[in-house]
C-alpha cells in the first residue's frame, strides 16, 4: 500500500493562480474607478457583475486567513472592540482585517457599497451594516423569505421586486444600466460554472470516489466568488476533466476505501489537512457534504434572469428548514452511496448548527446509515481541539469498518 | 498462540484483562496516575501475560508497545458487553474523564454519544463531590441508604455544583440528602445522553462507578427502566480489547472490527 496516495489534484496549483488573478484583477479595477462591493456569499452577485461592479467576500477571505493562522489575533482585534466570542468567526476575523487592513492577500480593497442578503442568516445583516457604517458607504439588503422548503409564488415575487430595484441602484452606481439582455449574459455564465461545478462533485459517487469533499471545500472557492465570471466557467471545465479523468481510471482519493460518508455544514479549516489525513489513515471517504452542494441550480434560467435568480436565491439550504436539511442529507447518503455521516456542530453558524441532533436521528432512521455530530468551529482555531475530534471519529470509523 | 490481552489505558485506572481459548484467566487494574505507560506496563506484568499479542483502547493507548493494534474505548465496550452480555441494546459507560452511551447490536457499534468536553455527568464530578462531601467512594452506598429525601443538585457545571453543595453544607443540610441529590443529578445528565442514541433496553452500565448500587439505581430512576450491571463492571472495556486481539489474530479473520 502506498500510504499517501496518488498525489492530489493538479487543479491545486491553478487553483492558486485563479484567486491571485482575481486579487490582481480586483484591484486594478479598483484603480481604475470600477466601484467594488462588499457582498455575502449568498448575494445576488449577477446583477452587480452585469453592472459593471467587482465584488469581495468576506467570508472566503476569513475562510482564507484561517487556513492561513490569522483568525486568532483578528478575532482578538474584534473581541477586543466587545464583539462577542460567541458571534461567527467569519465576523469577527472581517471585522479584525478591516480595522487592521491586514490581509494575506496583499492589501484590502475598500467597498464603494456593501451588500447583504438574509438567505444564509441574520448574522450578516449587522455584520454588513457595520461594514457600511465603518467604510461610510451605502448598504443595499435584499430580504428573503425564510421557508421550510421551497418558496413559494408571492416569496419569489417579493424578492423579484428586490432585485428590480437593485438592480436600478446598481446601474447607476456601477455606470452600466443592468439590461434584461446583459444580466441574461450572467446569469447564463453562473449556470455553466454551476453545472460544471454539479458534475464535478457528482464524480464522487464513483467507488472509488476520485476527490473528496476535502478536496471540495478548496475548490469551491471560484463558485462562491466568481460565479456569473467566464474565469469560473474556465477553471471548472479544467477540474471537471481532471475528475473525470480520475474516475475513469480509477484514481481513488483515498486508497483503500473501505467506508464512505457524507459531512454537513461548513468545514473545519484549522483542523482542515489534520482531518483530511486522518480520513485517508482510517480509509474513509469524505463523498459528499450539504457545503459544496448548497447550490440549486435548476432554477437558474437566462432567459428570466429576474425570477429565476429570486427564485434560486431564495431556495438555499441554509434559509431553510431542519426537515428540508435533513431529506437533503438522507438523499446524499443514498445517492454517494453512504455508510455513515457527519453532522459538525458548528460553534459560529447556529443557522446551519440547529436542530442537528434531530437531524441525526430522522437521517439514521430513514437511511440506516450511522451517523455522529462533532463540535468545533469553521474558523476560530481556539474552538477547535483535534483531540477532541478524533475522540468520536475514531469510534465512528470503527463502526464503519474503517480505522487503523 | 491462544493467549491475548486487552489493556484499556484510562484516564484514572489502566485495566488490563488476559484470555485464552476465549476465557479470562485474569484482570488487573492498576491507578494509570502519575505514569501512564508505567501503569500500562506494570499491568501487563501483572497478568504473566509473557508475549502474549496486545491490543490497547482507552486515552492512552498509543502509549503502549508492542501492540497489535488500538481501538477506541467505545468499539472495545461494545465488543466486551456483546461477549459478556449478548442481549444487551444499550451500554451506559461512566469513566474518570467522560461518560458513554452506546447502542449495541452483537457486539458491535449501533449508534454512540460522548460526554467529553464536561466534567459533570463523569466519574470527574463524584471524585470532586466525594472529596467536598468528605464521604469516600466506597462509603457511598452506606451514607445513602439513609431514608433523606434527595436534595436537589441542579447546577450543570461542576465548578457550578461543587460551591452549590458546599451552600448546602454551610445550611447544615444533611449530607446523605447531598449524596443522593448528586447521584440524582449525574443520572439525569447521563440520561440526556442516552436519549441522543435512542435508548433501547435491555440496559447495562459499566465503570469502576457502578460499584455503588445506590447509584446503579439512581441511574435506573433517571433513565425510566432497569440497568443491569455485569460483574466486575471496570474492566469490561479491557476484556472486550482482549477479545478483539483474539479476533485479530485469528488466522480466518471475519469482517473485523
Ligand atoms: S457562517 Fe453562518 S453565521 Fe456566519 S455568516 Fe455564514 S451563515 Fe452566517
Amino acid at each position: 500500500m502506498n500510504p499517501t496516495g496518488p498525489r492530489g489534484l493538479a487543479a491545486n496549483q491553478r487553483l492558486q493562480k485563479t484567486i491571485r488573478n482575481q486579487v490582481l484583477f480586483t484591484r486594478a479595477a479598483k484603480m481604475l474607478g470600477r466601484p467594488v462591493a462588499w457582498v455575502t456569499s449568498g448575494s445576488p452577485v449577477e446583477i452587480l457583475l452585469a453592472a459593471g461592479i467587482i465584488p469581495f467576500y468576506p467570508e472566503n477571505h476569513a475562510a482564507i486567513c484561517s487556513a492561513r493562522n490569522m483568525a486568532a489575533d483578528l478575532s482578538d482585534v474584534a473581541e477586543a472592540e466587545g464583539y462577542s466570542r460567541d458571534l461567527c468567526s467569519y465576523f469577527r476575523i472581517d471585522r479584525g482585517a478591516m480595522v487592521t487592513q491586514k490581509t494575506p492577500l496583499g492589501r484590502m480593497v475598500a467597498p464603494d457599497v456593501v451588500l447583504a442578503s438574509n438567505n444564509i442568516c441574520g448574522t450578516v445583516q449587522h455584520w454588513f451594516s457595520i461594514t457600511a457604517r465603518h467604510f461610510e458607504v451605502p448598504f443595499w439588503f435584499v430580504d428573503t423569505p425564510f421557508t421550510e422548503a421551497s418558496p413559494s409564488e408571492s416569496d419569489v415575487a417579493y424578492v423579484r421586486d428586490q432585485l428590480v430595484e437593485l438592480a436600478e441602484q446598481a446601474g447607476r452606481l456601477g455606470g452600466r444600466r443592468v439590461t434584461e439582455q446583459r444580466l441574461s449574459r450572467v446569469v447564463a455564465r453562473s449556470r455553466e460554472a454551476l453545472v460544471l461545478w454539479r458534475e464535478v462533485l457528482a464524480t464522487a459517487a464513483a467507488r472509488p470516489a476520485p476527490l473528496t469533499s476535502f478536496d471540495a471545500f478548496v475548490h469551491m472557492a471560484p463558485i462562491v466568488s466568481m460565479r456569473g465570471t467566464r474565469r469560473a466557467v474556465r477553471y471548472y471545465r479544467h477540474l471537471l476533466a481532471e475528475v473525470s479523468a480520475r474516475r475513469t481510471s480509477g484514481t481513488a482519493a483515498v486508497p483503500q476505501e473501505r467506508a464512505r460518508v457524507v459531512w454537513d455544514n461548513i468545514a473545519i479549516w484549522p483542523a482542515h489537512r489534520e482531518l483530511k489525513r486522518a480520513f485517508k489513515q482510517a480509509g474513509v471517504a469524505l463523498v459528499a457534504d450539504t457545503y459544496t452542494h448548497a447550490w440549486t441550480v435548476e432554477h437558474l434560467d437566462p432567459s428570466d434572469p429576474f425570477t429565476s435568480l429570486a427564485r434560486v436565491y431564495t431556495d438555499i439550504l441554509l434559509n431553510h428548514g431542519a426537515l428540508h436539511r435533513h431529506k437533503v442529507l438522507a438523499r446524499m447518503v443514498r445517492e454517494f452511496g453512504a455508510d455513515g455521516f457527519i453532522l459538525h456542530s458548528n460553534r459560529s453558524c447556529k443557522r446551519y448548527s440547529l436542530g442537528q441532533l434531530g437531524v441525526k436521528r430522522a437521517v439514521s432512521d430513514e437511511t440506516g446509515a450511522l451517523g455522529v455530530v462533532i463540535e468545533a468551529d469553521m474558523a476560530d482555531p481556539r474552538a477547535v481541539s483535534i483531540e477532541h475530534l478524533m475522540q468520536r471519529l475514531n469510534p465512528f470509523f470503527e463502526a464503519l469498518g474503517g480505522g487503523t | 498462540m491462544s493467549r491475548f490481552v486487552g489493556l484499556d489505558i484510562g484516564s484514572s485506572a489502566t485495566k488490563g484483562a488476559l484470555v485464552c481459548d476465549g476465557q479470562v484467566l485474569r484482570c488487573v487494574i492498576v491507578p494509570s496516575m502519575p505514569d501512564m505507560l508505567a501503569a500500562a506496563r506494570q499491568a501487563v506484568a501483572a497478568l504473566e501475560a509473557g508475549d502474549a499479542p496486545v491490543l490497547t483502547t482507552g486515552y492512552g493507548r498509543a502509549l503502549f508497545e508492542p501492540r497489535i493494534a488500538q481501538v477506541s474505548e467505545i468499539t472495545a465496550l461494545a465488543a466486551g458487553i456483546g461477549r459478556l452480555h449478548p442481549e444487551a441494546k444499550t451500554v451506559v459507560d461512566i469513566g474518570g474523564q467522560d461518560s458513554k452511551v452506546v447502542r449495541v447490536a452483537e457486539g458491535r457499534v449501533a449508534d454512540f454519544a460522548m460526554n467529553d468536553r464536561c466534567a459533570a455527568g463523569t466519574g470527574r464530578f463524584l471524585e470532586v463531590m466525594s472529596r467536598v462531601l468528605h464521604v469516600p467512594f466506597d462509603r457511598f452506598d452506606q451514607v445513602a441508604a439513609s431514608d433523606v429525601a434527595p436534595l436537589p443538585v441542579t447546577s450543570t457545571c461542576t465548578v457550578f455544583a461543587e460551591s452549590e453543595v458546599v451552600g448546602l453544607l454551610s445550611g447544615q443540610a444533611p449530607p446523605a440528602g447531598i449524596l443522593k441529590g448528586v447521584m440524582a443529578s449525574i443520572s439525569v445528565r447521563i440520561a440526556a445522553l442516552a436519549r441522543q442514541v435512542g435508548l433501547a433496553a435491555p440496559v447495562f452500565a459499566t465503570g469502576g462507578a457502578m460499584h455503588s448500587q445506590a447509584l446503579v439505581a439512581a441511574l435506573s430512576d433517571a433513565l425510566g427502566m432497569p440497568v443491569q450491571v455485569p460483574e466486575a463492571p471496570q474492566t469490561v472495556t479491557a476484556r472486550g480489547a482482549a477479545w478483539l486481539c483474539a479476533q485479530r489474530q485469528s488466522p480466518n479473520r471475519s469482517t473485523g472490527v
